[in-house]
């Protein structure tokens, strides 16, 4: 897509750096879920409403656009991998052995461990955290047993003309709860408050996990503060204070391209966040996150990237990354 | 029919473009010679020729894809069998690559020079032996393997190849070569281990330099009639990774060479860093003992050759990925849109003008016109007739021509208005007429049109435009990787803006523009001169913002300009480095030694810079004008220490050729006298 006119030399060079860039993220790590004709859609939401030229707009909305940070299915497959190996069962393999004290005893107690140990997504089947639970089992090798869906993990009983539910499965004593993306962490606290008391209340052994591929620091610092999880929460990917927009120690605000201005930039992630968005105009919780997944968007990021009417837009707008709301 | 793959991506047809990366299946796949009637590439190489020869070339100009192609396994391929390929050719190829010898080890860890020259040339004819026995062994295998006499009688003859006695595990043709990797392994351990033990005296040299590079061949010919009168063929690539020391091992044996046995040796255009050979250094005799092939500069120079190469290139590459449609050589230029310059590029350039004329902003070049006009004679009303009448609505192009002819022509003794007025007469008539019409009007058009688009596009913010079929050709200079590489790039900026190239609609002048700068980012950063890279880059900058100020100026001297001479011996020892080392990187091409330059007799040097990056600059990709150059501005350009003075140079030599310097000389000092006729009548 060529250089609008009307730029400066200096801010036509960045423009085609800018171009070339987001070429080659969407050949290598896109999965090529875009094209010239999208960003060009994307580039035209930019009216000018800032004040600046459309196309010095344009231009900034095209550096945010190559500051996207996505995660195909590859990389989720392996972050997966991770999430089993360092968030569960290294610990867990660490606590047996120090309670055992022969390599027999250990593998016993380790295969006990893991039958009482079942693995849910966060959310209702169809949401994003059930979903990772296919390529779950799969890159962990495990086996259709370790899973449970969320639904059935209470029956209902019945005494002195009350209806009560209690855990189905007592042999189980460890719940691990699957999430893409932790950002606020109020999805996690919900689920908590609603769901899980009477599991732990049931039977005091029980213990209830929250693993997430990403986790922005203050949203696992709720959940560990807030909910059942506790201590008993951890994220592959703990996203600092740098992966949020508007922060002081942003990372997309250092070392800006000379053609590139800090006042555009904030002032273009203002003005049509709250156009898009009145309430949350960098994203749910104001969460300010520039990242996707390939089977979604996260409404933590920037609505610019993947608002539309659709969502409750004001104004039309072209995502550049679609998100599939949850309704 | 689909280019997309299984996992939704769309293939690139040219994104394999290095020939080591090739199977040997690839070799022949993605192979193309020159058009019938044309000698073949594989002539170029002279595989049955006994005379020596260094296959010198750039980057990518196709060295080790002609030499695979001559090499045993490709041979094999080919035929579909070997020793009917020997027989039919009357050569085999024995090729090995220097690469993967990891000639480096050969050195310090407590050794002298001495030892070091004589353990390579041991472990690397080891080599080259091992390289020939399984480069060979695929023709014998049926008859002469098969046969207990023939493998007695060849280890007879062996055996006395060898100082000593060989081991006794070496009873045929397959443990001769057991044995002989078995003496490399133990040479590299012994060479690897020397770091710790600082010795080498586990190495037993047990034949005599030459005995097994030569000897071997001699045998196989002696006792397999079908090889009687072949040629064995060394094909040694990537030399330019020997030391000077290692290089001389192998001068010796191109010195030495005997009757069946010859070599080609492929390096980088830098590669071969002495001719010396051992003993008493005395250097191999060009012609006498080798000959020189420069293969990017042998396509360069045959241009319609190289052209039908290029398209079966292309053409190839789109066979062997079965997802394009047919396209016939005679079509192919249709899938590259291109600038049209019909009309003397009216659509093209009003194009380009046509947001600012929209809005009523006067178009640049007549703004700097009327300013310096106004400037120089003092006149405001005079100054806007004269524009007037060279400026051109219906076609920018022209106008701009208008405006070049008009500071071509002036002199003291013309008359502003009238000189004006005869060019718009001869502008009109061109229109109307033809070329034939207005012929010197037509000259300046047809020698600086591409300039003066440039300069347009440039006026309104626009990157100059490369693109058309023949444009890349030009662009890749020769050199087939540069033209692969340009297509990559091509190919996936036209996939982005969602077309579907070299399916109907042509790839647009946009997708090839972007990936022609991509290519040139590439081919800028690929090549890492390696000690002196920040200075070879420095260089080549200034050379090049030298020829892009001309070719932007008001008033160029020279048309389509990328080209420089100098005369050579006037210039210091540090600048013929520097120009030696960009020329060996292929930053700039020598393309004539010859010429003489127009105020002097003594023999001046051309260069060009490579236009593979012309678009990093925005100079033309066409070698037509060619700048002559002082050496002592050269001294400047190539010295990178005082950068204000290189720009002071620069601005100081295009001076002339901008405002107000054009009018200044020709109407400020005069305009009294000039100005009379004006308004005459």
């Amino acid at each position: 897509m060529k250089a609008p006119d009307n730029l400066t030399d200096e801010q036509i060079a960045v423009w085609d750096q800018l171009m070339t860039r987001v070429l080659t993220l969407n050949e290598r790590i896109w999965e090529q879920n875009i094209n010239g004709d999208l960003v060009r859609d994307w580039l035209h939401n930019f009216s000018g409403k800032t004040g600046a030229p459309v196309e010095v707009e344009r231009l900034h909305g095209l550096y945010l656009l190559s500051q996207f940070m996505y995660f195909g299915i590859r990389e989720i497959r392996v972050l997966l991998r991770s999430l089993y190996r360092d968030l569960f069962l290294m610990p867990l393999a660490k606590e047996v052995k120090d309670r055992t004290n022969s390599i027999e005893e250990f593998r016993s107690e380790i295969k006990r461990e893991l039958d009482a140990t079942r693995f849910l997504g966060v959310g209702n089947p169809s949401e994003s955290g059930v979903h990772l639970l296919y390529y779950f089992r799969q890159e962990n090798q495990l086996s259709k047993e370790a899973f449970v869906d969320a639904a059935r993990l209470y029956e209902t009983k019945s005494a002195n003309g009350l209806r009560y539910r209690v855990p189905r499965f007592s042999a189980v004593k460890r719940y691990i709860f699957l999430d893409d993306l932790c950002g606020s962490g109020q999805t996690a606290i919900d689920y908590s408050k609603d769901f899980l008391p009477d599991l732990t209340a049931a039977d005091p052994e029980i213990k209830v996990h929250y693993f997430s591929l990403f986790a922005t620091r203050s949203g696992m610092q709720r959940v560990r503060d807030e909910t059942v999880f506790g201590a008993n929460s951890g994220a592959v990917y703990e996203l600092d204070e740098s992966y949020k927009w508007g922060d002081v120690s942003s990372r997309y605000i250092v070392g800006l391209p000379d053609a590139i201005s800090l006042d555009i930039l904030l002032e273009i992630v203002d003005v049509y966040g709250r156009a898009l968005h009145s309430y949350y105009p960098f994203g749910f919780q104001d969460s300010g996150l520039l990242l996707g997944f390939s089977h979604n968007t996260p409404d933590n990021t920037l609505p610019l990237i993947w608002m539309e009417q659709m969502h409750g837009s004001e104004i039309p707008w072209y995502p550049i990354f679609k998100r599939y709301p949850k309704k | 029919m689909s280019n997309i793959s299984m996992d939704n991506q769309i293939d690139n047809p040219f994104d394999l473009t290095k020939a080591s990366d090739f199977s040997d299946r690839q070799v022949i796949d993605f192979w193309v010679d020159m058009a019938a009637g044309q000698s073949s590439l594989v002539s170029f190489i002279k595989p049955k020729s006994k005379t020596p020869m260094f296959l010198l070339g750039g980057k990518g100009s196709g060295k080790t894809h002609l030499m695979r192609y001559c090499s045993s396994t490709v041979q094999n391929l080919r035929f579909q069998n070997l020793r009917e390929a020997v027989t039919s050719e009357g050569y085999l190829g024995a090729y090995t690559n220097a690469d993967g010898l990891n000639v480096h080890r050969f050195k310090g860890k407590g050794q002298s020079d001495d030892i070091w020259e004589t353990v390579f040339a041991y472990s690397f004819e080891l080599w080259l032996a091992s390289t020939f026995l399984e480069a060979l062994e695929p023709a014998l295998a049926d008859i002469e393997l098969r046969s207990l006499e023939w493998q007695r009688i060849f280890i007879s003859l062996v055996r006395p190849l060898f100082n000593s006695e060989i081991d006794s595990s070496v009873v045929d043709f397959k443990t001769l070569l057991v044995y002989l990797n078995l003496c490399r392994k133990k040479v590299d351990s012994e060479v690897n281990h020397s770091a710790f033990t600082r010795s080498l005296t586990g190495i037993q040299i047990n034949f005599n330099p030459g005995a097994l590079v030569f000897g071997l061949p001699k045998i196989i010919s002696s006792t397999c009639s079908f090889a009687e009168d072949t040629l064995f063929l060394y094909l040694i690539d990537e030399v330019e990774n020997f030391t000077p020391e290692q290089q001389r091992f192998l001068n010796t044996l191109i010195r030495y060479r005997r009757e069946n046995v010859s070599f080609r040796i492929g390096a980088r255009l830098y590669g071969i860093k002495t001719y010396e050979t051992l003993g008493s250094g005395e250097p191999i005799k060009q012609d006498a003992e080798f000959e020189p092939v420069y293969l990017d500069a042998m396509l360069r120079e045959n241009q319609s050759q190289y052209e039908s190469l290029a398209v079966s290139l292309i053409l190839k590459r789109l066979e062997a990925s079965k997802s394009y449609r047919f396209i016939g050589a005679d079509r192919l230029a249709e899938k590259f849109n291109e600038v049209s310059s019909a009309d003397y590029f009216r659509k093209a350039s009003l194009e380009v003008t046509a947001g600012r004329d929209s809005a009523g902003k006067d178009r640049p070049h007549l703004q700097r016109l009327r300013r310096a006009l106004d400037k120089a004679i003092g006149d405001e009303e005079i100054s806007r007739s004269v524009v007037a009448q060279l400026s051109f609505l219906d076609n920018p192009l022209l106008e701009k021509v208008n405006v070049l002819i008009f500071y071509k022509r002036l002199s003291k003794k013309v008359d502003l208005f009238k000189l004006a007025e005869e060019i718009n007469e001869e502008m009109l008539r061109l229109i109307e007429k033809g070329p034939s019409g207005a012929p010197d009007y037509y000259n300046t058009y047809s020698h600086f049109s591409s300039d003066l688009f440039a300069q347009l596009c440039r006026d309104y913010g626009k990157k100059p435009i490369y693109a058309g079929l023949r444009t890349l050709i030009r662009i890749s200079q020769g050199v087939p990787r540069n033209l692969l590489s340009l297509l990559k790039h091509i190919h996936r900026r036209s996939v982005f803006l969602g077309e579907s190239p070299f399916d109907e609609n042509p790839i647009s002048v946009e997708a090839q523009a972007s990936g022609i700068n991509d290519a040139s980012a590439w081919f800028w950063e690929d090549a890492q001169p390696d000690s002196h890279g920040t200075l070879v880059r420095g260089v080549v900058e200034n050379i090049a913002t030298l020829i892009r100020t001309i070719r932007y100026s008001e008033n160029p001297s020279e048309c389509d300009l990328c080209s420089f001479k100098v005369i050579t011996s006037d210039l210091s020892a540090d600048a013929i480095k520097v120009l030696k080392m960009a020329e060996n990187w292929s930053y700039i091409l020598k393309v004539n030694t010859n010429s003489s330059s127009k105020n002097d007799d003594r023999t001046s040097t051309q260069y060009q810079i490579n236009p593979m990056l012309a678009s990093r600059w925005g100079i033309s990709e066409s070698r037509r004008g060619v700048i002559e150059m002082k050496s002592s501005m050269l001294e400047i350009l190539t010295s990178l220490i005082d950068p204000e003075k290189v720009k002071k140079e620069i601005s100081e030599r295009v001076e002339e050729m901008n405002l107000p310097k054009i009018l200044e000389n020709k109407i400020f000092l005069t305009r009294n006298v000039r100005q009379s006729g004006l308004f005459d009548g």
